[in-house]
């Protein structure tokens, strides 16, 4: 068995795979690194405040890490279990901006499923 | 975690479940295979208070110490008892003299004119690990595991908003907790003698019939 932690750039191209990402016609993406990297950062803001205990190995007493371009290979700064729940928050914050593709219905979905995650065991 | 072999039956391989060290590992499989949603330092967080406050509450590890105040001195300080432990109460003081404890260590010589010369005695001292890194005495995982599993999982049932928060939970695990604590007490103060604990006399020793 193959133990290895997964990568922010792993979590970022797995949003990106939910999130049907390539514009099929031009093969661009509608989302940049930076405003995922902006969702990575604010879903570690909320689970900071909802789930102090996550960040316990990692040091209460100090600023909340922050990344951005170029952070791909560093490691997923939290324990596994909160992978999926960062999935969500990452494709739910992306899918609540104003264009054409966006499912807000899903993004509100998402982000509450980020939430019941962290507090709760139902899913 | 079972394994399955070409040619076999399924193996359990027992050795990520119990650890290199079945005391202190074992208390946190039990408690992550429990616990839904929690994470090992939060767990490490909370067996830790556990155990400092079982040895606090019950002096579980006493030891009885010789003492010795030259003269011109008037206090000693037992702390630290040493690398792995901390004196948490001083439970008696013997020797000729006055003295008052100031916790949670040090005796004072009170006696008035102060004495000349050396003053020596014994002290019985009950005391508490420094760390979750010190040697535990061996007894601690094998007569009170129960005990630290109540006192870690009363302190994580209790937490708010989280996962695994109970507060029904908590308090039955809290009333273990202490009720283990106050049995290790009774058996710390019966000399480690899960008996009667005192030298029973014939009923005319002390001059009245025993009811």
């Amino acid at each position: 068995m193959l133990m290895t932690r997964p990568t922010v750039g792993q979590l970022l191209l797995d949003a990106r795979a939910v999130l049907n990402d390539t514009v099929p016609i031009t093969g661009s993406t509608r989302y940049s690194d930076t405003d995922l990297f902006q969702a990575f950062n604010a879903a570690l803001f909320e689970a900071r405040a909802k789930r102090p205990d996550a960040f316990l190995e990692m040091g209460l007493r100090i600023d909340v890490p922050s990344f951005g371009p170029g952070d791909e290979l560093q490691l997923f700064p939290l324990d596994q279990i909160f992978y999926p729940l960062f999935l969500n928050y990452i494709v739910g914050k992306s899918e609540l901006r104003e264009d054409e593709f966006a499912a807000e219905g899903r993004a509100v979905a998402m982000l509450n499923k980020f939430v019941t995650g962290l507090l709760q065991v139902a899913s | 975690m079972a394994i399955s072999t070409p040619d076999g039956p399924l193996i359990y391989d027992e050795q990520n479940y119990l650890g290199e060290d079945p005391g202190l590992t074992r208390v946190y499989d039990n408690i992550m295979g429990t616990v839904p949603g929690v994470l090992l330092p939060a767990v490490k967080m909370v067996v830790w208070n556990a155990i400092e406050e079982f040895y606090w509450r019950s002096t579980w590890r006493r030891e009885l110490l010789n003492w010795c105040m030259p003269s011109n001195v008037i206090c000693v300080d037992f702390n630290p008892f040493d690398g792995n432990w901390l004196v948490a109460w001083v439970l008696d003081v013997y020797g000729c003299g006055q003295y008052t404890v100031r916790p949670p260590s040090m005796i004072v010589d009170v006696g008035h004119p102060p004495a000349s010369g050396a003053r020596e005695g014994k002290a019985l001292v009950a005391l508490k690990p420094v760390s979750l890194d010190a040697e535990f005495d061996p007894q601690l995982f094998m007569n009170w595991f129960e005990t630290i599993l109540d006192g870690s999982l009363y302190r994580l049932y209790l937490q708010p908003v989280k996962p695994y928060s109970s507060p029904q939970l908590a308090s039955a695990h809290a009333k273990q907790f202490r009720v283990g604590c106050q049995r290790a007490r009774a058996i710390a103060q019966k000399q480690y003698t899960n008996g009667p604990g005192r030298w029973t006399f014939n009923y005319y020793a002390d001059g009245r019939r025993k009811s």
